[in-house]
């Protein structure tokens, strides 16, 4: 039996697909409800409880034998490959599993026999094909030692010899160190029940006949686990819960910046700033970037190291799923992602939620910067907590500057708003200059008819993004060149769309009317693709010349299938 | 619970009469932005959301409270207001918590069902005052179905689309594109155990498939894989 992985940032999607030669929709996001209220303590910053600088007394008296002591990476095994002995908070003895009032950690056994298996059939009418898959199951394993400690627990030399201990302990320490941030500090009792917590996850695949990971963690609501009739293998996972899997070669829960990003996704809320929707730009669908920021955000303020991910998401190397290589470019990739980066909207948006929120984490770490970690905690939290399913950067950009105002006064709204403006979030624009697509190998995505539903367009949909231009003196035909295919992988397929253009840097604007179909748009000229060519010919008629300066071009996609634009170029003539 | 709501719903839906709820008002932008100075206060301080003409946010209130519970003045503010917050249905609380008096976060409902998106979060001071208001409320026309697929005809519809392992129950809600709505069945579907869970809305009326979402966050798979059937069209 053979143990596989998949690499990041090539999702399952992709790597199933020489299984299932199947399409794929584009997905959009969706909000889920709940009628449970909670309510946290009250916590009013105060000069007391909100002081001037970070400084930490360590107490440096030897611990007595009998706690719940262990050994964990206090960020991940690069960034501090020292193991640092800790104290496991909030558990009774005597010890045993790693279960207490705030978490219930267990690792995942791959064992044949006691997964459940599943059968997933493509295609249909009885023409398909089948493949099995087991899932691993979920087990308690860290467990004390002759010392009635957990200290002999160690990191796994290796892979194979992973046996989910070592992984269970790194979870529950920083599920608990990132429970008391949020409670002690600001009395948020959302999570004071045990979250469910399941490391080592892999799947059983027979085509292959072996065990495959996945370079990811992930933060699942109860709503999507808790109603499924067989149970599968989440039977016995009974709330809200974090994932957490791997590759060959790292274990994604040995990074407690990827543990603290689940855990705050967890705090966020399965309800809050999940939902896509349409304004005068197109489909907006910032509020799951934002997500994104908030949980990178807090997990770099936690570990005060302003990159996620630098042991578990650098240094990754592309792999098969079942055999089938799932990248071209099989060079080692680095994915962390860095707070302290250049990122500014528009430019370096894409449309991927991950990528994008870099643009609005950045600018929380500038206020944390600012402001120290105490005073920019409380600043971004207090804000967070006012937002909703469908905030996005513009929203939440003035809800922060709100916040600094009401929580430290005018001079600290003036710091916020000047840190907000220094990477355009106060109100910007979504018009990506044309050179930027595809930038940072992520496709600009444009939805296709199927997955909008009901559509207030009349026949097509709008991208996330548009594109901008500017338009040299003179100038009487512009020619925008798009590496564009329809479905998925770039799968081929007849493309059809529209370029509405505009002059201008603000964007086509469109008014939504009331109800299907009714939504009209200020573009100034609608050109169909030529599908041939994947071009759209701008040109004057009569001899005039284009008006020069800032142009926007909005690409509407009349077709069923999501539309990808790996990269855009202008002519002019 | 849900059942209750459904109820409540249906009898409203009843009495209304109509398939269509929420036309949007004729008045103008600049005119609702006097009625909300003339209402809530002249230094209320006004984003709003261009295409639903709606506030997406109100800052420098003070309007005071009635009610037993954070929650409960929270909603009372909204339902008293909902001409002016763009509020077709209801409200219902989903979240309060004290940070500097309380922060309420409400769920919109039409007839009854949760619409999908839509909330709206209430700021109240220590005086039970609020302060601010963030907002997705907007206009909203929901067409009452002539006829509805069961649960387990939009679990079939999902299977027979997507290449899933298993669907879970389904749950009603309303779907809402702007101002276009659909009541829907929200199923829960899986992929793969673990690493490929999703959300499928089934519109109720027609069993089409109104959209897709992973559920929850960072999932690995992002788009749910289509049978054969479905990629040739």
């Amino acid at each position: 039996m053979k143990r596989r992985t998949l690499p990041l940032l090539v999702g399952l999607g992709l790597a199933l697909a020489p299984l299932v030669a199947a399409c794929s929709d584009g997905g959009t996001t969706g909000g889920t409800t709940t009628d449970t209220a909670t309510t946290a303590d009250t916590f009013t910053p105060s000069d007391d409880t909100l002081p001037g600088d970070d400084t930490v007394e360590v107490d440096t008296t030897p611990l007595p034998e009998d706690r719940a002591l262990a050994r964990v990476y206090e960020v991940d095994p690069v960034t501090t490959p020292e193991l640092t002995e800790v104290e496991l908070a909030h558990l009774e003895k005597p010890y045993g599993a790693l279960v207490g009032p705030y978490a219930r950690v267990r690792s995942c056994t791959l064992d044949l026999d006691r997964g459940t298996r599943s059968t997933l059939t493509f295609g249909g009418g009885g023409g398909g094909q089948s493949i099995d898959i087991v899932s691993c199951v979920p087990e308690s394993k860290a467990a004390p030692g002759g010392d009635g400690t957990y200290r002999e627990i160690g990191p796994p030399t290796s892979p194979a010899t992973d046996d989910g201990r070592f992984a269970e302990l790194m979870m529950y320490h920083h599920m608990q160190a990132i429970h008391d941030f949020y409670k002690d500090m600001y009395g948020l009792t959302d999570r004071d029940h045990p979250l469910d917590a399941v490391t080592n996850i892999e799947t059983w695949v027979s085509d292959c006949d072996s065990w495959n990971g996945v370079a990811n963690a992930a933060f699942v609501p109860h709503e999507a686990l808790n109603y499924f009739a067989t149970g599968l293998d989440l039977g016995s996972v009974s709330g809200d819960a974090i994932l957490f899997s791997g590759t060959g070669d790292k274990n994604f829960s040995l990074d407690a910046s990827v543990i603290y990003h689940e855990y705050t996704h967890a705090m966020i809320g399965a309800t809050r700033l999940t939902g896509v929707f349409l304004d005068d730009q197109g489909i907006n669908n910032l509020p799951g970037a934002l997500n994104e920021a908030y949980a990178d955000y807090f997990a770099a303020s936690t570990t005060n190291v302003p990159e996620l991910g630098v042991y578990s998401l650098n240094d990754m190397v592309t792999t098969d799923f079942c055999g089938n290589p799932v990248e071209d470019d099989t060079a080692v990739q680095n994915y962390a992602r860095d707070l302290t980066a250049a990122r500014r909207c528009p430019d370096d948006l894409v449309g991927e939620v991950h990528a994008d929120s870099e643009i609005f984490s950045a600018a929380l770490w500038d206020i944390r910067t600012e402001f120290g970690k105490l005073d920019g905690d409380t600043i971004v939290l207090y804000a967070v907590l006012q937002l909703t399913e469908e905030s996005d950067f513009t929203s939440a950009a003035a809800t922060t500057i709100q916040a600094a105002q009401e929580l430290f006064g005018g001079e600290a709204e003036k710091k916020v708003r000047d840190i907000f403006e220094a990477r355009n979030l106060v109100d910007c624009r979504r018009v990506v200059p044309v050179e930027r697509v595809g930038d940072r190998d992520i496709p600009f995505r444009v939805e296709g008819t199927r997955v909008l539903d009901p559509n207030p367009y009349p026949g097509y949909v709008p991208g996330y993004m548009q594109i901008g231009f500017t338009v040299p003196e003179g100038t009487s035909k512009v020619t925008v060149s798009l590496g564009v295919a329809a479905g998925f992988g770039g799968g081929g397929g007849t493309v059809t769309a529209n370029g509405v253009f505009k002059p201008g840097s603000d964007g086509v604007r469109y008014d939504l009317g009331f109800g299907v179909g009714t939504a009209t748009n200020d573009g100034a000229i609608t050109v169909a693709l030529d599908n041939a060519t994947k071009t759209i010919t701008l040109e004057a008629t009569g001899g005039v010349a284009l008006t020069p300066g800032p142009w926007s071009m909005a690409l509407h996609n009349t077709g069923r299938r999501t539309l990808r634009v790996t990269h855009a170029s202008v002519d002019f003539e | 619970m849900l059942l209750r709501t459904l109820a409540a719903g249906a009898a409203a839906l009843a009495l209304a009469g109509t398939a269509v709820a929420g036309t949007p008002s004729p008045t103008t932008l600049a005119t609702r932005e006097a009625a909300i100075h003339a209402r809530l206060g002249a230094d209320v301080a006004i984003r709003w959301d261009a295409m639903k003409t709606s506030p997406r946010s109100l800052r420098n209130l003070a309007v005071p409270t009635a009610g037993a519970t954070p929650a409960d003045r929270a909603a009372r503010f909204v339902r008293g207001e909902r001409d002016l917050l763009r509020l077709d249905g209801d409200v219902v609380a989903v979240e309060t918590r004290a940070f500097r008096g309380h922060v309420v976060r409400l769920q919109q409902t039409f007839a009854g069902v949760p619409v999908e998106g839509r909330s709206v979060v209430v700021k109240l001071d220590e005086g039970a005052r609020v302060t601010s208001v963030t907002s997705d409320l907007g206009p909203l026309s929901v067409p009452t179905p002539a006829t509805e697929i069961t649960p387990a005809e939009a679990q079939a519809a999902v299977s027979a689309r997507y290449a899933v392992a298993a669907t879970g129950t389904p749950t009603r809600v309303v779907v809402a594109n702007a101002s276009a709505g659909r009541f829907a069945w929200k199923v829960p579907a899986m992929v793969m155990p673990v690493t490929g869970l999703f959300w499928v809305w089934v519109d109720t009326e027609t069993g089409r498939v109104l959209r897709t979402a992973p559920a929850g966050s960072d999932q690995r798979l992002t788009s749910l894989p289509l049978r054969d059937a479905e990629v040739a069209r």
